[in-house]
């Protein structure tokens, strides 16, 4: 009786390279089983946030349950979990393929194999998950569905013989793919009969109804009024609420062995449905928790500090929010002189830093003082001590450095032929050390390049991508720490160094980032009643000076009848603007000023 | 307290490449304008005190000869128009005829204001005017013989590209005609005009501040003193319209986009007229809303008294701004007071709170901290 409710499930999530049609493959998955009627389908329907409708990109997996009746005449439940396709998320992948037994592998028909598509597979097969390959876009032009097979064949190994070739655009042999999920990905295994053992693979807050596990559930059965237990902290709840995902919340009667679905059990506090923790029956305990998921390590910190100092509590509130939908985010207080208080934050890396504070300052309305992001150096003191350092502020002196070391990332660029002189160029540029470079079958270039993290935290992946007209992938890996000739580059407004625009940079390229800092700030910083001398110095010396001119006139030439409403306007917004500004020293600073230090040439 | 009577004629030959105000080409809804105009005046308060009326534009002088004529008559007819009343009409160089100028000045219109601009013909094509400063200055001689005595020039300066010299070089020749009055105003750009459109040098600040200190020192070599941050009179001279804006005193503005301010019910009152013509006759004659008011708190009022009147050179008058709030000025703004003076922006006497020369000009600076 189980078995064969178990035999009808099927548990997979899509995986790709970003920008090979994984939202669009699920949208039409979704149309086409009815979930969903047509008349309320919107694109990307799976990503509900406004970000990643904007930009096209998927940054919070999602899970969909489906009912397909198959060709064999019985109908099946097929759980979808759209996962992210960038590097920055693959923590956030890797967490979601613990909860299916099969994954579908989107690759554009004209793009071919790129370097997520492989990192992507690999966690797959770490997974012992069934790939299923899908040659997506073959509806475009450029399409060359036999040369991508080919490449999936050689560079995966996986057997491409029937693999649907798709148009997820126009629905194009989309029901192939129901159908081979059926046939290839296996159902799940578990006991509903055996203790409850659930794997909480993704949590979020609800206003209403708490903290929302979203588990995958191996043994046993769960269902409200269950008594269930944390077992990573202990804690126990009782279940109010459990369901499944259509996408929007359905309430059902219980979730068992091999569903996925959700728990909702008034938990107040964020903290307590940690991801990777296993759910169990309180009253009837399973002997052993799963492994859970390896903690993502932040690679990339900056200090975030809210515009209004008053939001300080609205900031600390938001960055809980936010961790329990992402466990990945790290967070602790910091004070800056500069900038009052604030959290230093860590990121997986760029982008994710990016997508944090466009979330802070979006669903959460709170504006936001970023500074320059840092790596961690390890740092080696004459007293024989050793320092992780994340900020640049708490450098200590020269004098107590015996070395200092920064960290190395092997980055792996895939680009077509013709670019790989200008990007060769810049990794150049950013003290890169070349490793080797594969000629791939298509035009494509493998390059491998070792890099200083510290050099692609500020603008190397756009860089990267004007430079291949968007062309060129990039991955990067940690590859140890090594000794560097590095310095503290501090900056000096009217004369007192601003804490929060400190940053370490290699000896070699100070001066010019030290330039580009000043001349950067010069133009970011509004006129203010007296001259503002801007400096960039290393220890004591001075390497790079700008003026900020006084200003002189800041009046309305005209104010008549009609303008008096104008005019008062203008003033509120200019006072508004005023409210914003940092108060450094003498010198007020506008945020923008603090992302000056962000942008480089190149 | 007399009310001051702003009337807005919305019509223009043809629109200039700065102006970002409501003016529409002269057509064939002028004279229904002139009616709605004068059925407007209905809607106020029979027998105010009005003390100065203002016909601005737009360009008043596109009208024909009687319009501003019968629109004084009905205005006289409704309110109790002051014996001394100013009676001004804007009037661009181009449109004015001795007959318009004798049909006005027989009415009771006593005092012109001309948009001159430039003295320079090449800064008048690009500013798009339709005159040349030879037009410009033959226009003033007909006011002249016309009778009338207190004349006022618009003069632009900044323009993209112009010298402190060549601005000098333009406030002479247009202080030599011997007008009694002079707006200088500094050309700021404004976002959907056409010369936000054109490719020109960026404006420099300093050259503004330096084009402003020597219109100072040559108005004074003629006789005329800076009373406000952009206009200059001989004594006596100033305008009185526009100083009751500076003092915040009540106003009825009539016409499409005309704004106006009083007291009502004991409320501070602002008040706006819907900007589309079509609206506006339709409003007035038929159906729709009109204006759009809004009452002003009396802390915001405060600050509109300080903000209007830290424009003129004589400063805030503290008796009359005790009088009107029931708030002694010194008292309640001493933070942003002993500010403004310890960065020498501002003065303070027993009478007024004045701005310094170097205070009008970073106005706005001075004014965010009355803010707080």
């Amino acid at each position: 009786m189980n078995n064969e409710r178990m035999d009808l499930i099927r548990n997979f999530s899509i995986i790709a390279h970003i920008d090979h049609g994984k939202s669009t493959l699920a949208d039409r998955l979704i149309e086409l089983t009815g979930t969903v009627q047509t008349r309320d389908m919107e694109e990307q329907i799976l990503d509900s946030m406004d970000l990643e409708r904007e930009r096209g990109i998927t940054i919070k997996s999602r899970s969909v349950r489906m009912q397909y009746p198959a060709s064999d005449g019985k109908t099946y439940t097929l759980n979808l979990i759209d996962t992210p396709g960038h590097v920055d998320f693959i923590y956030e992948v890797s967490r979601s393929l613990a909860a299916c037994e099969g994954a579908v592998l989107v690759v554009d028909a004209s793009q071919g194999v790129e370097a997520q598509t492989l990192a992507n597979v690999y966690l797959a097969l770490d997974n012992d998950l069934e790939i299923l390959p899908v040659i997506n876009k073959v509806d475009l032009p450029g399409a060359m569905p036999e040369r991508v097979k080919t490449e999936i064949e050689d560079q995966i190994g996986l057997d491409t013989e029937g693999c649907p070739e798709i148009s997820a655009k126009t629905g194009l042999n989309v029901g192939d793919v129901l159908e081979q999920i059926v046939s290839i990905v296996p159902p799940p295994e578990g006991d509903t009969e055996a203790p409850l053992k659930a794997l909480i693979f993704d949590s979020y807050y609800d206003n209403y109804k708490g903290a929302v596990s979203i588990v995958r559930v191996l043994d046993g059965q769960c269902a409200a009024g269950t008594r269930i237990r944390m077992m990573g902290s202990g804690k126990e709840f009782d279940v109010t609420e459990v369901g499944y995902f259509s996408p929007d919340l359905v309430a059902c009667e219980k979730l068992q062995a091999g569903e996925v679905g959700y728990i909702v059990a008034s938990i107040k506090n964020v903290a307590d449905t940690r991801v990777g923790d296993t759910i169990t029956d309180a009253r009837r305990p399973t002997e052993e928790a799963l492994p859970g998921y390896k903690t993502a390590t932040p690679m990339v910190f900056c200090g975030i500090y809210p515009a209004d100092r008053s939001e300080h509590s609205d900031l600390r509130e938001a960055l809980e929010k936010l961790q329990l939908n992402d466990a990945s985010i790290s967070f602790e207080p910091e004070t800056s002189q500069a900038l009052g208080s604030g959290y230093r934050c860590g990121f997986l890396g760029l982008l994710h830093m990016e997508i944090i504070q466009e979330r802070l300052e979006r669903e959460f309305d709170l504006d936001l003082v970023t500074t320059a992001p840092s790596v961690i150096y390890r740092i080696y003191l004459t007293d024989g001590t050793e320092i992780y350092l994340d900020n640049p502020t708490n450098l200590p002196p020269v004098t107590e450095i015996e070395v200092m070391e920064e960290p190395m990332v092997k980055a792996t660029i895939i680009t077509p032929e013709t670019y790989t002189g200008t990007i060769m160029e810049l990794c150049q540029q950013k003290r890169g050390v070349f490793l080797d470079m594969q000629y791939l079958d298509s035009g494509r270039v493998t390059i491998h390049y070792k890099l200083p993290l510290n050099e692609i935290v500020y603008d190397f992946f756009d860089a990267l991508k004007s430079r291949s007209r968007g062309y060129a992938s990039f991955d990067y890996e940690l590859a140890g720490y090594e000794a560097s000739d590095l310095v503290k580059l501090d900056i000096l407004l009217n004369g007192d160094v601003c804490d929060a625009l400190s940053i370490i940079v290699h000896r070699e390229r100070a001066y010019a980032r030290g330039r580009s800092i000043a001349e950067k700030l010069r133009e970011a910083i509004p006129r203010q009643q007296f001259e503002i001398p801007i400096q960039a110095a290393i220890g004591g010396k001075i390497i790079a000076r700008e003026t900020v001119r006084a200003v002189r006139k800041d009046v309305l030439a005209k104010c008549y009848g009609g303008d008096i409403t104008r005019k008062k306007k203008l003033l509120e917004k200019q006072k508004e603007g005023k409210k914003r500004m940092r108060q450094i020293g003498s010198v007020e600073l506008p945020s923008e000023a603090f992302l000056a230090v962000l942008k480089m040439d190149n | 307290m007399n009310t001051a009577l702003y009337i807005h004629i919305p019509f223009c030959r043809q629109k200039c490449s700065y102006c970002s105000f409501v003016s529409a080409p002269l057509d064939k809804r002028a004279p229904a304008v002139i009616a709605a105009l004068k059925q407007e005046m209905c809607l106020y308060p029979k027998n105010t005190k009005i003390d100065t009326v203002f016909f601005g534009g737009g360009t008043p002088s596109v009208l024909e000869n009687n319009a501003l004529p019968q629109l004084l008559a009905a205005a006289r007819e409704r309110f109790i128009l002051s014996e001394n009343s100013e009676i001004t009409a804007e009037a661009n160089p181009e449109s004015v005829t001795p007959a318009l100028l004798a049909a006005w000045r027989a009415a009771g219109i006593n005092r012109l204001s001309f948009g001159v601009q430039s003295a320079n013909d090449e800064n008048l094509r690009l500013l798009g005017r339709l005159h040349t400063f030879v037009e410009a200055k033959k226009a003033i001689r007909y006011a002249r013989e016309a009778g009338f005595e207190h004349i006022n020039a618009d003069l632009i300066y900044n323009l993209p590209g112009q010298s402190t010299a060549a601005f000098e070089a333009d406030l002479h020749a247009l202080l030599a005609l011997g007008i009694d009055h002079l707006s200088c105003y500094a050309l700021s750009i404004e976002e959907g005009t056409p010369l936000a459109e054109m490719p020109l040098p960026i404006q420099d600040e300093d050259i503004a501040v330096e084009q402003w200190m020597s219109a100072g020192r040559i108005c004074a070599q003629y006789g005329l003193h800076r009373y406000e941050v952009s206009n200059y009179a001989k004594p006596g001279a100033q305008c009185r319209h526009n100083l009751h804006y500076w003092h915040n005193d009540p106003y009825f503005g009539l016409g499409p986009a005309a704004h106006g301010a009083r007291r009502a019910n004991g409320c501070w009152l602002r008040t706006a007229n819907v900007p589309d013509i079509n609206a506006y006759l339709q409003a007035v004659f038929g159906e729709g809303t009109l204006s759009q008011s809004t009452q002003i708190g009396r802390e915001e009022e405060q600050f509109e008294s300080i903000m209007l009147e830290t424009r003129t050179t004589e400063g805030l008058r503290l008796a009359a701004f005790e009088a009107r709030y029931g708030v002694r000025f010194t008292e309640r703004y001493k933070t942003a007071i002993d500010c403004a003076c310890a960065q020498g922006l501002a003065t303070l006497s027993n009478t007024h709170f004045a701005l310094t020369e170097r205070g009008l000009l970073l106005q706005n600076r001075v004014l965010l901290s009355f803010m707080d």
